[in-house]
């Protein structure tokens, strides 16, 4: 299986492999004179040159490393050819090491067991075949060197001061040592092994997944979209044959209402009554399908107190008594927001505030400046929202049971607000006891920076 | 007493904003479509235009009113134009954008037969 990884985290491994080297090199360098001034009897020069060996090669793999990320682009088989570099330099690393450690002491110097750091990278990076030969190339490299110097093949370096002299002349103990460090070396491939690949195999199968979902919710979308587009042209299609008849019942009731007994007055006034339901029924529906389908915003800045006032101009509320308050701190209090939208919201929450408040009530309308955002405020005195149903009455259609009883609606202007509100990337909240009042808080941001897609 | 011309492809409601304008003396003419309304507004020389913006396409009546506002001798026609886009959103106009809309005066659909004689007595300066 190739590895999963994506291809900058790659080459930031192969980086950070990279970097460890150089700790390592210096590591080496400064153990051999530690060592020496503890009089242990090191070889310093070779370990210097050893030292010295590892930056050298290192800045091989660096420039070698440069040269992958600067293709990167263009090269698809960058996983084989990463795998390909770790191989390399996990080999060029056993060799170094296992000639390192025949200068220091051979078998005894426990410092033999840092392959165990080679095997736990080969084991993430490479396939599990790959890591099983790493480690058998550690276990033959180091056995070859025992036994080579066991045998006199090759001398062995004696650390005094440093390993008790018994230790060599003690074969059971080398054996040991050996086979501790063989079986090690594999159950830690083994294990890095199994663990990498069950990661991998994990990897795959969530970006299979993500892939998926991503598929299903473009679906998702494209459906709804083409309900929206569905909705706005049936409802266009009702409205327009809507006005034209609200405008001949105008007509007939204008021109021939003196002709007209009381009966037919009364069923004229009804179908019109009708009418202008139906007709501002279909009208909000075009409206919340024209903004769902509407992708962008435009934004332009907005001042509240004049869009307050705009409002305020349309929906008065003056024939109910009602007391309106207006309160924008500071004065003068602007907000980039498309000034359509953000009217439409502010007509709905004034709108249900005057309908849904008894005659004499009070209703207030406050906006402050809140870090980096505007919250706006609208309370009334009026009939309140049921606790329970205070959850649902931002879904299209749904109409509190009170609010039902008193008036006729769509249900659908809430719910567009709540849309409203959210494209300018805000939120929306109530508070409501019933029988006493409704506040229903925006928060806008100043400035809504639209997601660039 | 003035001479209306007005030009909707709705029949019936052309025919019903006929009866209430008629009920107030004006003289008034029907046109069904675009190409008849220009025929007839060139023959007639109506006093006002009455102007439909949705016909067969969605900006038929701008069409026309830009062919009306650029012949030599119908500009001078004020036009009222009836429109049923324009609230949320949709295309947002006003009389002020004059290189697009090219009208007078515009109302909004459902017509109320008394605002539609208000806008016509303040263009005809009755």
């Amino acid at each position: 299986m190739k590895i999963s990884l994506k291809e900058a985290e790659l080459t930031e491994r192969l980086r950070w492999y990279i970097n460890i080297r150089w700790l390592t090199a210096g590591a080496v360098g400064l153990a051999g004179l530690v060592a020496r001034w503890l009089r242990v009897d090191v070889p310093l020069t070779t370990i210097i040159l050893i030292a010295l060996f590892i930056a050298l090669y290192n800045v091989a793999f660096q420039l070698y490393l440069k040269r992958i990320k600067s293709r990167r682009l263009v090269s698809i088989d960058l996983p084989q050819k990463a795998e390909r570099f770790v191989l390399l330099q996990a080999v060029v690393d056993i060799i170094t090491l296992t000639v390192l450690i025949h200068y220091t002491g051979g078998l005894e110097n426990p410092f033999i067991f840092y392959f165990i750091f080679h095997t736990v990278l080969t084991g993430i990076f490479l396939p599990p075949a790959t890591a099983y030969m790493q480690a058998a190339f550690v276990s033959v490299a180091v056995g070859a060197m025992a036994i080579g110097e066991y045998l006199s093949i090759i001398p062995h370096h004696h650390l005094k001061g440093f390993i008790p002299e018994e230790l060599y002349d003690t074969p059971i103990y080398l054996a040991t040592v050996y086979g501790a460090f063989a079986t090690a070396i594999l159950f830690t491939t083994y294990i890095v092994s199994s663990i990498s690949e069950r990661l991998k195999a994990g990897e795959l199968e969530l970006a299979e997944k993500t892939k998926r979902l991503k598929e299903l919710n473009r679906q998702l979308e494209q459906k709804d979209r083409l309900k929206s587009e569905y909705v706005r042209m049936v409802a266009h299609d009702v409205k327009g044959p809507l006005s034209s008849i609200l405008t001949m019942v105008d007509v007939l009731t204008d021109e021939y209402l003196k002709n007209l007994p009381q009966d037919a007055l009364q069923i004229t006034a009804g179908i019109r009554r009708k009418a202008e339901f139906l007709h501002g029924y279909v009208a909000e529906l075009l409206d919340i399908s024209e903004i769902r389908l509407k992708k962008t915003l435009r934004l332009e800045p907005v001042e509240l107190s004049a869009l307050v006032e705009d409002v305020l101009m349309l929906t008065g509320g003056g024939e109910k008594g009602l007391q309106i308050e207006v309160t924008i701190k500071p004065q003068g209090l602007t907000l980039v927001a498309d000034r359509e939208q953000l009217f439409c919201v502010l007509k709905n929450l004034i709108e249900n505030a005057v309908n849904y408040t008894p005659e004499g009530g009070r209703i207030t309308i406050s906006a402050t400046a809140e870090d980096g955002a505007v919250r706006i405020d609208v309370s009334d005195t009026g009939i309140g929202i049921p606790p329970d149903e205070i959850g649902r009455i931002f879904d299209e259609f749904y109409r509190a049971t009170n609010a039902e009883k008193l008036t006729r609606g769509t249900g659908l202007g809430l719910s567009l607000v709540k849309l409203i509100v959210e494209r300018h990337g805000g939120s929306i909240s109530v508070e409501s006891t019933p029988g006493m009042g409704t506040t229903f808080s925006l928060r806008l941001p100043l400035r809504h920076e639209p997601d660039k897609e | 007493m003035a001479r209306i011309l007005i030009i909707d492809d709705d029949k019936e409601l052309a025919h019903a904003l006929k009866i209430a304008l008629e009920a107030r003396g004006y003289t008034t003419y029907c046109a069904y479509n675009g190409e008849e309304g220009l025929n007839m507004a060139a023959s007639l020389k109506p006093d006002l235009i009455i102007l439909d913006v949705m016909m067969r396409t969605k900006d038929e009546g701008f069409q026309v009113s830009y062919r009306l506002k650029n012949h030599p001798e119908l500009k001078e026609i004020p036009i009222i134009m009836l429109t049923s886009v324009g609230r949320v959103t949709g295309f947002r106009f006003s009389t002020e954008d004059e290189d697009y809309l090219m009208a007078d005066e515009l109302l909004e659909k459902p017509v109320k037969p008394a605002t539609l004689v208000e806008k016509i007595k303040a263009l005809l300066k009755e």
